[in-house]
C-alpha cells in the first residue's frame, strides 16, 4: 500500500482549518466545504511526492477550482442562498446576524468573483497569486474583484454596509 | 469599504470554525481509496475485455454499485420541484401512441451512462418507476419529459435537501434520424439551477419546452437587448401552460445561448435554466476574453487622457466608467468582464467624458462613452461592438455637437478639419471636438492612416 509520510500529515494538521475556513467563504455551507476540503486533501495525497514542496499554492488552485467546478458542472449559477434548516444555528447576538447575512451575500456573487474576493482578501494573496490560483488574468483579478464589491454593496442589508464603510 | 475592513470582516465571519479532528484520516483513507481506486478500474477494464470473451455481461459500474450503501428509506420531500410530474397519467398530445413512449422510456434509460450527472450517482438506486409525465408534438418535432424516482445521496459536489427519494427529470427529443434521445435531466439539488427547460429542433425549426412550476408564473426571453442609452436589458415573455407544460416556437435565427427563463416579472436573479440553451449553450469560457483591449503588461498605463484638462478625473476614471455602465447593466449576467482600460478628458463644455468597454457573459464586448457634464445626470453612449480589426476600433459621436471619442491601444491620435493642420498627437485615446469634415490620423506598427469622423 502506498504510504504518505509524516510531512503529509503535518502539511494536513497545519492547514485544515484555514483551509476550512477558507472553503466556508468559498461555498458557504460547513457541510459542503468539510466535503471540499476533504476532496482537496485527497487529491493532494494522491500528488504528495510531486507537490510536496509547495503544497499550499497547490492546496488553494485546487479548492478554488473543486468550488468552481461544483458550480460549473452542475449548472451556470451561483448558489442560492441557503435553505433555512441548513443554516448554521445563530447564537442570537445582533453580530452573529450580520455575519451570516455577509456569508449569504458572498454566496450570491458569481463563483469566480467570489473565489476572488476570498483569495484577495481572505487568502491575503497578491492580484498576482490570486489571478495564478484562479488561472485568468491580472486584468481578470482587478474587474472581476471590482464587480464583487459592487455587488457585494448592492446586496447587502444596511447592516452589513456600515460595517464595511 | 477598506480592504482592512473586508479582510477583518471575513476573517471574523469564519474565526468560529473548525476543521473537524478526523480531517486527517479522512484524507489518508480517502488519498488510500483513491490510488487503489485507480488501480481497480485499470483491472476491472481488462477484466471486462476478458469476461467478455466469455460472452459474461458485466459492467465497472455494475461491480462500484455493489459496494455502494444499501438505499435509505424516504419518501419524496420538500424541495423536489419534480415530485408533481409523477401524479397522474401521461399528458400531451402524443400520450396514446404507445411505442413512442416506449422509445422514449428506452432512450431514457440508455442515457444514464453518458449523463454529465452520472458521476454524482444520481441513477445508482432508481427506484423502476419511470414514467412519461408528458409527451407532445412541437414546432421542432417530437418531445417528451420522463421522471423517475431515485434515491440520492450527497457527493463531494451535490449536497442535497435531503438524502433519499426524490424524483429525476429527463428531457426527451428526437435525433436527426428521428429517434428519440435525451437532451438532458436533472434532479433536485439546492445552491444551482433549476434546468427546466430544453429546445427540440426540426427541420430548422426549433421549439422551446418549459416544465411548469406550480404557482411560479415565469417567462422567457430571446435575448439581452442594448440600449442607446447604454442599458442592457432582457424581456421576460409569460408562458402559457397546458398539460404542466409550454411550447413555443423559436424565431428562426434564435441562438440558443440567448434564450432566458424566470420567474415572473423577470426582475430578480433567475435560478431557472434550459438544459441546452442560455448559459449552457454559451459559457463565458468557449468565447474567452471578449474584450477589446483585455491583455495588458502588469506595469502598463490602462488611464488613457484624451485631453490636456482632465488630469483631476484620472484617479476615478476607471471606476466611474465600471460604476456608471454596470449600473444600467443586466443584472442576470453570470460574468461581466469590466473594462481595463479607460480613457478620460473635458469637453469644451466643461462635460467630462469617460472611454471604456463592457463584455457580458459570451456576448461581444461593447464600448461606451459616459458623459458626466458639470451639473445634471450622467449620460451614456452604447459606441455598439467595436471591429477589433478596424484602423480605429472605437469611435463614438458624442451627443449635443460634444465631438467624439476615440480609441487605439499602442497608437499615436491627431486630428484635423477639412484637411487643415494636424492636431498634436495624443497615445491610445483621444477626443476631437465638433467640427467639419474631421478626420482622425491613426499612427501604429510603422504605418499611418487617416480615418474620416462621422
Amino acid at each position: 500500500m502506498v504510504t504518505r509520510g509524516d510531512d503529509f500529515d503535518d502539511f494536513v494538521r497545519g492547514s485544515s482549518t484555514r483551509l476550512m475556513r477558507t472553503a466556508v467563504l468559498l461555498v458557504g455551507d460547513p457541510a459542503a466545504a468539510e466535503d471540499l476540503v476533504q476532496e482537496m486533501y485527497e487529491r493532494i495525497y494522491v500528488h504528495w511526492r510531486r507537490i510536496h514542496s509547495a503544497p499550499d499554492a497547490y492546496a488553494r488552485k485546487t479548492l478554488a477550482n473543486l468550488a468552481a467546478n461544483r458550480w460549473r458542472s452542475k449548472g451556470r449559477k451561483p448558489e442560492v442562498a441557503l435553505a433555512d434548516h441548513d443554516r448554521p444555528t445563530p447564537d442570537g447576538s445582533e453580530d452573529h446576524a450580520v455575519r451570516d447575512q455577509l456569508i449569504t451575500a458572498l454566496q450570491e456573487l458569481p463563483p469566480r468573483q467570489r473565489a476572488v474576493i476570498v483569495l484577495r482578501y481572505y487568502e491575503d494573496l497578491s492580484e498576482a497569486q490570486t489571478a495564478e490560483a484562479l488561472g485568468c488574468s491580472l486584468g481578470t483579478v482587478k474587474s472581476q474583484a471590482s464587480r464583487a464589491l459592487d455587488r457585494l454593496r448592492l446586496i447587502t442589508e444596511p447592516a452589513i454596509l456600515e460595517g464595511l464603510r | 469599504m477598506t480592504e482592512t475592513e473586508l479582510k477583518q470582516r471575513l476573517s471574523a465571519d469564519v474565526d468560529g470554525v473548525q476543521a473537524p479532528p478526523d480531517m486527517l484520516d479522512r484524507a489518508r483513507a480517502g488519498g488510500a481509496r483513491r490510488l487503489r481506486r485507480r488501480r481497480f478500474i485499470a483491472a476491472g477494464a481488462i477484466a471486462l475485455t476478458t469476461v467478455a470473451v466469455g460472452g459474461v455481461a458485466i459492467t465497472a459500474p455494475t461491480l462500484l454499485n455493489h459496494l455502494s450503501e444499501p438505499p435509505a428509506a424516504s419518501t419524496p420531500g420538500q424541495g423536489d420541484p419534480y415530485a408533481f410530474l409523477m401524479n397522474g397519467p401521461t399528458r400531451g398530445d402524443l400520450a396514446g401512441d404507445k411505442a413512442y413512449l416506449d422509445q422514449v422510456l428506452a432512450a431514457w434509460r440508455s442515457s444514464h451512462a453518458t449523463s454529465i450527472n452520472h458521476s454524482r450517482g444520481i441513477f445508482n438506486h432508481l427506484q423502476n418507476d419511470a414514467m412519461v409525465a408528458w409527451a407532445g408534438n412541437t414546432p421542432g418535432g417530437r418531445a417528451a419529459i420522463v421522471v423517475e424516482n431515485s434515491d440520492l445521496r450527497n457527493h463531494s459536489d451535490v449536497q442535497l435537501y435531503h438524502e433519499g427519494i426524490a424524483a429525476l427529470v429527463g428531457y426527451v427529443g428526437d435525433d436527426k434520424d428521428g429517434k428519440p434521445v435525451v437532451i438532458g435531466d436533472d434532479y433536485p439539488v439546492p445552491g444551482a439551477q433549476q434546468q427546466i427547460g430544453f429546445v427540440v429542433e426540426k427541420n430548422d425549426t426549433k421549439a422551446l419546452v418549459v416544465v411548469q412550476l406550480p404557482d411560479q408564473p415565469i417567462g422567457w426571453s430571446k435575448g439581452r437587448t442594448y440600449g442607446a442609452d447604454g442599458s442592457v436589458k432582457q424581456t421576460f415573455t409569460p408562458l402559457t401552460f397546458r398539460d404542466r407544460v409550454s411550447v413555443v416556437q423559436l424565431p428562426s435565427g434564435q441562438k440558443l445561448g440567448d434564450l432566458r427563463l424566470n420567474r415572473m416579472p423577470g426582475t430578480a436573479f433567475s435560478y431557472l435554466s434550459i438544459v441546452n440553451g442560455d448559459i449552457n449553450a454559451a459559457p463565458p469560457e468557449s468565447t474567452g476574453d471578449q474584450r477589446l483591449w483585455g491583455d495588458f503588461a502588469p506595469d502598463a498605463d490602462t488611464l488613457w487622457p484624451m485631453t490636456n484638462a482632465g488630469d483631476r478625473l484620472r484617479k476615478a476614471a476607471n471606476d466611474v466608467f465600471n460604476d456608471t455602465v454596470g449600473k444600467v447593466s443586466d443584472p442576470n449576467a453570470n460574468g461581466v468582464a469590466m473594462s481595463i482600460w479607460t480613457g478620460y478628458g473635458v469637453t469644451a463644455s466643461g462635460t467630462s467624458v469617460y472611454l471604456g468597454e463592457q463584455s457580458l457573459d459570451a456576448d461581444p464586448t461593447h464600448v461606451y462613452a459616459v458623459l458626466k457634464p458639470k451639473s445634471g445626470k450622467a449620460r451614456i453612449v452604447n459606441g455598439g461592438v467595436p471591429d477589433k480589426a478596424a484602423v480605429l476600433p472605437v469611435s463614438i459621436k458624442l451627443p449635443d455637437s460634444q465631438g467624439w471619442a476615440v480609441a487605439r491601444k499602442d497608437a499615436q491620435l491627431s486630428y484635423r478639419y477639412d484637411g487643415g493642420a494636424w492636431s498634436a498627437a495624443r497615445s491610445n485615446a483621444l477626443l476631437v471636438p465638433a467640427g467639419a469634415k474631421a478626420e482622425v490620423r491613426v499612427e501604429s506598427g510603422g504605418k499611418t492612416d487617416v480615418v474620416p469622423l462621422q
